[in-house]
């Protein structure tokens, strides 16, 4: 067998582990499932009528791209808490004192948090199109959107890993990460546009990565606000090159620590 | 013989405290080392350490010949690991366990599957084979934590307490799965806190404590080295001591020592036997009716009392407050 074809398979039976996990253990499956509808209900449903924003049909529009990309954020943040577990119940100890190699293990692990991440993103685009919300651009520009979200889900999926590899117990991983995610994507454009924010949250909402990949989604599923200004031009560099430096750094630093890994 | 484990000066530091300060020593083939030491005496890190998972801020260390500071990869095949806790995924079954650590091993996907059904098999776990592990009783998750080490038949194994936080029964059973390996060739390193396991399993003891080497040797040779035998009287009054010292130093040939708060006199002895009549006779003689009046062999527990300082087979009410 050549190394490739090994290496590929040690990254199928890690990948394997990660859906099996998530068959039996559905509960870590519940929350990000259930919030982007609870999501919908709330905002797209419930608030809808209240809410409008400027050069959009229906608030609905504007909220889904961004509810999408909130969901996947929050499910592939559940990988650190998953990692953690795995170090505290010496997993990580033994996968490491096997000869497969680091890479391939942690590669594994995220293809399987890929496939979660797919799963999020249909169910929160399913209850999207029941509250509403309609892709505005052909199929080849959805399809793209979607891409464009999943790539954004691997990225979170991967800081996530290395979050939980350097998290001291699942507790923490569990009460930071979720946190931390939640503040990242309420703090930027998802619910509403940054200008009609107060002066000071303003420019965290903009520089927001969040709201780069929320801008790039809307953009191509044309679901931007009319007379907001953006444009392919100028929405998708900023996406694609947030998502590509969290790859760029995530990546190493994550092996980098799953060699270091400390005592269970 | 050739020496599968071999470390020398292994030295780690977290911080300011030192969890190894210079750790040497060598496992022949097919035998087993035990290392004895209380809690924090740095067992775990040297595990850690020669399982590559820890590198050593200085020393050398090489399994079945490889360095495995410079060549972990190469040394991983050879050595099987088990930590503190049973690592084993409780969302699979036994042998759902056992064939992906296979699979891991490139073993194939239909040598993983024998592996795993031989393995199941050896270590009496066949009927819960397909049963989910979360539902295992902690006996059972150890004894398949051994088998987890066992896959790729690896000619060394470290084992780091195997039976912490077992209840005596299946503590046996542990011990019968470990014997078995050792007789199939298996090179075995036992870090163990209990001095019974180690006296049981080990043919050689390296005690371990704050990170230094007290002593080691085989469990004969450690309890000889602390004693032997002593003669021991105790006396219904402090006042008959001083008699008794004398009585002693004559039969045993000096080196008595006296112990006032408890009324004891002791004194080392090379023929207990003989030693004990001629005491009891001359003690007869001055008069002297000792409480009690015997031949103490130091056990190995002796020794490990001695040498770090604390008991070394911790209570079942210890062993729970920990886990």
């Amino acid at each position: 067998m050549s190394e490739f074809a090994a290496v590929a398979q040690d990254v199928w039976v890690t990948a394997r582990r990660g859906l099996v996990r998530g068959r039996r253990e559905p509960r870590l499956l519940v929350l990000p499932l259930l919030q982007p509808v609870l999501f919908m209900l709330l905002f797209g449903v419930l608030l809808g009528g209240v809410i409008s924003v400027p050069g959009v049909a229906g608030y609905p529009d504007f909220l889904i791209p961004g509810l999408i990309v909130q969901a996947v954020a929050l499910t592939a943040g559940m990988a650190a808490v998953d990692v953690a577990g795995d170090v505290r119940h010496g997993m990580v100890d033994r996968f490491r004192a096997l000869p497969t190699p680091g890479g391939a293990v942690l590669f594994g692990r995220t293809v399987s948090d890929l496939l979660r991440i797919a799963m999020t993103a249909a169910v929160a685009a399913a209850a999207g199109v029941i509250a509403g919300w309609r892709v505005h651009s052909g199929p080849a520009a959805a399809a793209a959107g979607f891409l464009l979200v999943l790539t954004f889900g691997y990225a979170v999926a991967w800081l996530s890993v290395l979050v939980g590899l350097s998290a001291r117990t699942p507790r923490a991983a569990r009460a930071v990460m979720p946190a931390c995610l939640v503040a990242l994507t309420f703090v930027s454009n998802v619910l509403a546009p940054p200008d009609t924010m107060p002066q000071w949250l303003r420019p965290l909402a903009e520089a927001n990565p969040v709201s780069a990949v929320v801008t790039a989604l809307r953009v191509l599923w044309g679901d931007e606000p009319a007379g907001s200004g953006a444009t392919a031009a100028s929405a998708y560099p900023p996406a694609l090159v947030w998502i590509f430096a969290v790859l760029v750094a995530a990546i190493p630093l994550a092996l980098r620590r799953y060699r270091r890994t400390p005592a269970p | 013989m050739a020496a599968a484990i071999v470390a020398e000066g292994l030295v780690k530091r977290y911080g300011s405290a030192t969890a190894l300060a210079g750790l040497s020593l060598s496992v022949p083939e097919g035998t087993v080392l035990g290392l004895l030491g209380p809690d924090r005496a740095g067992k775990t890190t040297a595990v850690r350490i020669m399982a590559t998972l820890l590198r050593p801020d200085a020393g050398r260390c090489l399994v079945n010949g490889v360095d495995v500071l410079t060549h972990p990869a190469w040394a991983r095949p050879d050595i099987g690991v088990c930590g503190q806790r049973p690592a084993v995924d409780g969302f699979l079954t036994g042998f759902e366990n056992l064939e992906q650590l296979g699979r891991l091993h490139r073993l194939g996907r239909r040598r993983a599957r024998a592996r795993a059904e031989e393995l199941l098999e050896r270590f009496h776990l066949s009927e819960a084979a397909h049963r989910r592990v979360s539902c295992y009783p902690a006996g059972m998750r150890r004894r398949l934590d051994l088998a987890c080490a066992l896959v790729a038949a690896p000619a060394v194994v470290l084992l780091d307490e195997p039976t912490a936080g077992l209840d005596q029964r299946s503590r046996l059973g542990i011990w019968d799965v470990i014997s078995e390996r050792v007789r199939d060739g298996t090179t075995l390193l036992l870090a163990t806190r209990h001095l019974e396991e180690a006296d049981e399993l080990a043919d050689e003891i390296v005690v371990l404590d704050r990170g230094h080497v007290l002593a080691r040797g085989t469990p004969d040779q450690l309890t000889r080295q602390i004693g032997g035998e002593r003669l021991q009287v105790v006396l219904g009054d402090r006042a008959e001591t001083q008699v008794a010292e004398d009585i002693l130093n004559r039969v045993c040939g000096g080196q008595a020592v006296v112990f006032l708060d408890q009324h004891l006199v002791q004194a080392p002895v090379v023929s207990g036997a003989q030693a004990l009549i001629e005491l009891v006779r001359r003690l007869d003689a001055a008069g002297i009716e000792p409480v009690d009046i015997g031949i103490h062999r130091a056990s190995l527990d002796d020794v490990f009392r001695k040498l770090t300082g604390q008991a070394a087979t911790p209570t079942l009410a210890d062993e729970e407050a920990r886990t």
